[in-house]
C-alpha cells in the first residue's frame, strides 16, 4: 500500500506542477481576449460562430478569445467612396472616364457618358458583416440599376442641364430603397455627379446647341435694348414736336398780337389825317426799297427810249 | 495492469473521437450534417453542435445574399430593335437540403440563374416594344413593371427548382449594341442639329417682333405727336386769324394799302430792277416841284415789278 501511497505522492506533486503551467497558460490565453475599440468604430463579438453583441461600443472590452471567440471592428464613422463610370488604372481612379462602364441611355435614346462618385457608410455592422456577400459590389449594383431605371424616363436635355439634382435625389432614393429592401446594412450618403458628358463624336454638335441657345438670349437682348432705346427716343420726338408747335403757337400770337397794335395805332392816325399819314407811310417804304434796286428812267411816252440809268 | 492500459487506451480514443464530435456553423453559413450519404439534420441557426464522430459528415452552404451577374447579353423588342442588357440577381439560399440535393455548389446555382434569367429576359423584351424599356412618354414605359414580372418567374423557378430565395432581380444597364452606334451617333448629331436651328430662328423670331412692336410704338408716337403739333397749329392760325379780324375790322381798306406797302418791301431786292415812267408822280415831284393845288389825290402804286436779271 505504501508504494502505492508513494507514487500517489509523487504525481499529485508533479501534477501541481502541470497544473501551474497549465494555469498560467489558460490565464495567457483568457488575457489575449482583452481588445479595444477605437472611437470610429463598434465591434461585434461571437462566440462558436454566432453573434453574441452587434454593437460593442468604443473602449477596451474583453471576450472570449480564438478559436471559441471572435471579434469583428467594424468602422461605422467612416465614409467610404465608390465611382462609378470613372477609368481605373494601376493607381486607381483616374481624371478620365471608363468608355463602357460610364456609358447609359436616356429615355429619348441618346448615350451619356457619366461619372458618380457615391459617398456610403456601414448603418448595420451585423448584416453588412455577416448576411451580404461582398455588400459594395452590392452597392455598386444598386447604384447603377438606379442610375438606369431613372435615366431611362427622362429627356438627355434634362439630364444635360436642370435634370440633375433630380436625377441624383432619385438616384440616392432609388438605391437606398434596393439597399435596405435587400437588408445589406449600407447607408447611401451621398450621390454626386462629378460629369455628364455626350460621346466625344458627338459633342460638336451639343455645344452647338448651347451656342445656338446663347445666341438665342443674344438675338432678344439685341432687339430690346434696340427697343429701349428706340421708344425713348421716339417720346423725346414726340415730345419735341409738341413743343415746337407751342413755341409756332405762341409766336403766332404774338406776331399777330403785335401786328395788331401796330394797326391799331395806326388807325388812330390815320382817323386824324388819312392822307398825310398814307402819303407819308407811302414815301417811307419807297425810301427803304428804291435805295436796293437798280432804277431806271422812261421818258413819258416813249417806251422805245433808251433808260436813263440815274444811280448806280 | 494490461487492463488498466486498455482502459486508459479506450479513454484516449473516446476523448479524441469526442474532440472530433463538436463543430461550429458559422453566422455566414447553414450545415446539413449527413450520415453515411444520407441527410439527418439542418442548422441554419449559428452556434455550436455536435455530431456523431466518423459517421456523420458536415458540409457547410453559404447563407449570405450572394450576387450573381449573369453576362450581358444582347436581345430583341418586339419592334425588332437590338438591346443589350446587363441585368443580376440577389439570392440566398432558403432551402439547404433542397440546394445541396439540386445544385451543390454556388458556381452551378449561379449558371443556372444566369440561364433562367436570360431566357425570361429574352421572352420579356421580345413581347415588348423597345420603347416600353426607354422611353420619356411616361404612358409607353413599362421598365419598371418588365423587370418585375421576370423577377417573379424566376423566383417561382428558383425556389421551385434549386430551393433558392431570388431577393431581386434587376437591370443595370441597357445600351445598344455596337453595331447600332454608328447610326445613333448620326441621330443624336441630326436632332442637335434641329433644336440649335430651332432655338436660332425662336430667337429671330422674337428679335424680330420685339424689334416690330417697338417700330409700331415708336410710329404711333410720332404721328400721335404729329396729329397734336397740326392741331396746335391750326389752332394758332385760327387764333391768329380772329385777331387780325378783330383789329383790321376797324379800317379793312387802310389795312390793304399798309399790307401792299409791306409786301413791296418783302418783294423787291437788291436784284430787283426797277423802271420808272419820268412823268410818275415821284419823277413829276423831282423834275416838277410840287402841283399848284398840293397833292391830294389818293396815292397809287407808282412801281411796275420787271423781270429780275
Amino acid at each position: 500500500m505504501s508504494r502505492w501511497r508513494d507514487r500517489l505522492g509523487r504525481a499529485v506533486r508533479r501534477r501541481s506542477v502541470q497544473g501551474g503551467v497549465a494555469l498560467l497558460l489558460v490565464s495567457g490565453w483568457l488575457a489575449t481576449g482583452i481588445y479595444t475599440v477605437p472611437a470610429t468604430s463598434v465591434a461585434v463579438q461571437s462566440l462558436f460562430g454566432a453573434v453574441t453583441d452587434g454593437a460593442v461600443p468604443p473602449g477596451v472590452h474583453w471576450w472570449w478569445p480564438r478559436p471559441f471567440g471572435r471579434v469583428d471592428r467594424v468602422e461605422v464613422t467612416r465614409t467610404f467612396s465608390l465611382g462609378l463610370g470613372f477609368k481605373v488604372d494601376k493607381t486607381g481612379e483616374t481624371a478620365g472616364f471608363d468608355p463602357v462602364e460610364s456609358r447609359w441611355l436616356s429615355g429619348d435614346t441618346n448615350i451619356l457618358h457619366l461619372r458618380s462618385k457615391v459617398g456610403w457608410r456601414i448603418s448595420e455592422p451585423v448584416r453588412f458583416l455577416f448576411r451580404v456577400d461582398d455588400p459594395a459590389r452590392v452597392l455598386r449594383m444598386a447604384v447603377g440599376t438606379a442610375y438606369t431605371e431613372t435615366m431611362s424616363a427622362m429627356p438627355v436635355d434634362d439630364v444635360l442641364t436642370t435634370g440633375r439634382l433630380v436625377l441624383r435625389e432619385q438616384v440616392r432614393t432609388r438605391a437606398q430603397e434596393m439597399l435596405d429592401a435587400w437588408q445589406v446594412g449600407i447607408e447611401v450618403l451621398s450621390v454626386n455627379l462629378e460629369s455628364v458628358d455626350p460621346p466625344p463624336v458627338v459633342l460638336k454638335a451639343f455645344q452647338d446647341v448651347q451656342d445656338a441657345r446663347a445666341d438665342r438670349e443674344r438675338l432678344v437682348s439685341d432687339a430690346e435694348s434696340y427697343a429701349n432705346t428706340t421708344i425713348p427716343l421716339a417720346r423725346g420726338e414726340a415730345e419735341k414736336l409738341q413743343h415746337e408747335a407751342e413755341s409756332f403757337r405762341i409766336e403766332r400770337m404774338q406776331a399777330a398780337e403785335a401786328d395788331a397794335d401796330r394797326f391799331a395805332r395806326l388807325v388812330v392816325e390815320h382817323d386824324r389825317s388819312p392822307t398825310l399819314l398814307e402819303k407819308r407811310l407811302y414815301l417811307e417804304t419807297v425810301e427803304r426799297v428804291l435805295p436796293r434796286v437798280k432804277r431806271y428812267v422812261l421818258e413819258p411816252g416813249n417806251a422805245n427810249s433808251m433808260p436813263i440809268r440815274i444811280l448806280e | 495492469m494490461t487492463k488498466l492500459y486498455l482502459l486508459l487506451g479506450a479513454i484516449v480514443v473516446l476523448v479524441g473521437l469526442a474532440c472530433l464530435s463538436p463543430f461550429v456553423v458559422d453566422e455566414t453559413s447553414y450545415s446539413v450534417v449527413t450520415r453515411l450519404g444520407r441527410p439527418i439534420r439542418t442548422y441554419t441557426e449559428p452556434g455550436l453542435k455536435f455530431r456523431v464522430p466518423l459517421i456523420d459528415q458536415v458540409t457547410n452552404i453559404d447563407s449570405r445574399m450572394l450576387l450573381t451577374e449573369p453576362p450581358a447579353t444582347e436581345y430583341l423588342t418586339l419592334d425588332k430593335k437590338n438591346i443589350i442588357a446587363r441585368s443580376f440577381v440577389t439570392w440566398r439560399v432558403a432551402d439547404p437540403l433542397r440546394f445541396l440535393q439540386t445544385v451543390v455548389v454556388r458556381d452551378t446555382a449561379e449558371q443556372r440563374l444566369a440561364a433562367v434569367t436570360g431566357s425570361e429576359l429574352g421572352s420579356a423584351f421580345g413581347a415588348a416594344p423597345f420603347d416600353a424599356l426607354v422611353s420619356t412618354e411616361p404612358a409607353h414605359m413599362r421598365l419598371d413593371e418588365i423587370v418585375d414580372g421576370v423577377e417573379q418567374r424566376v423566383r417561382a423557378t428558383a425556389a421551385r427548382e434549386f430551393g433558392i430565395e431570388l431577393v431581386a432581380l434587376r437591370l443595370e444597364r441597357l445600351a445598344f449594341p455596337q453595331q447600332n452606334e454608328a447610326s445613333v451617333y448620326q441621330r443624336m448629331r441630326a436632332e442637335r442639329q434641329r433644336i440649335a436651328k430651332q432655338f436660332r430662328s425662336e430667337g429671330e423670331e422674337q428679335a424680330l417682333k420685339i424689334r416690330a412692336e417697338a417700330d409700331r410704338e415708336r410710329s404711333h408716337l410720332l404721328s400721335d405727336a404729329n396729329r397734336t403739333a397740326t392741331e396746335i397749329r391750326g389752332r394758332a392760325e385760327a387764333e391768329a386769324a380772329t385777331i387780325y379780324a378783330d383789329a383790321l375790322g376797324a379800317n379793312p381798306d387802310f389795312y390793304k394799302f399798309v399790307r401792299t406797302l409791306e409786301a413791296y418791301e418783302k418783294i423787291i431786292d437788291k436784284d430787283t430792277t426797277l423802271v420808272m415812267p419820268a412823268d410818275s408822280p415821284l419823277m413829276k415831284s423831282l423834275l416838277e416841284g410840287p402841283p399848284a393845288g398840293g397833292i391830294v389825290e389818293a396815292p397809287h402804286p407808282p412801281v411796275q415789278r420787271s423781270a429780275a436779271r
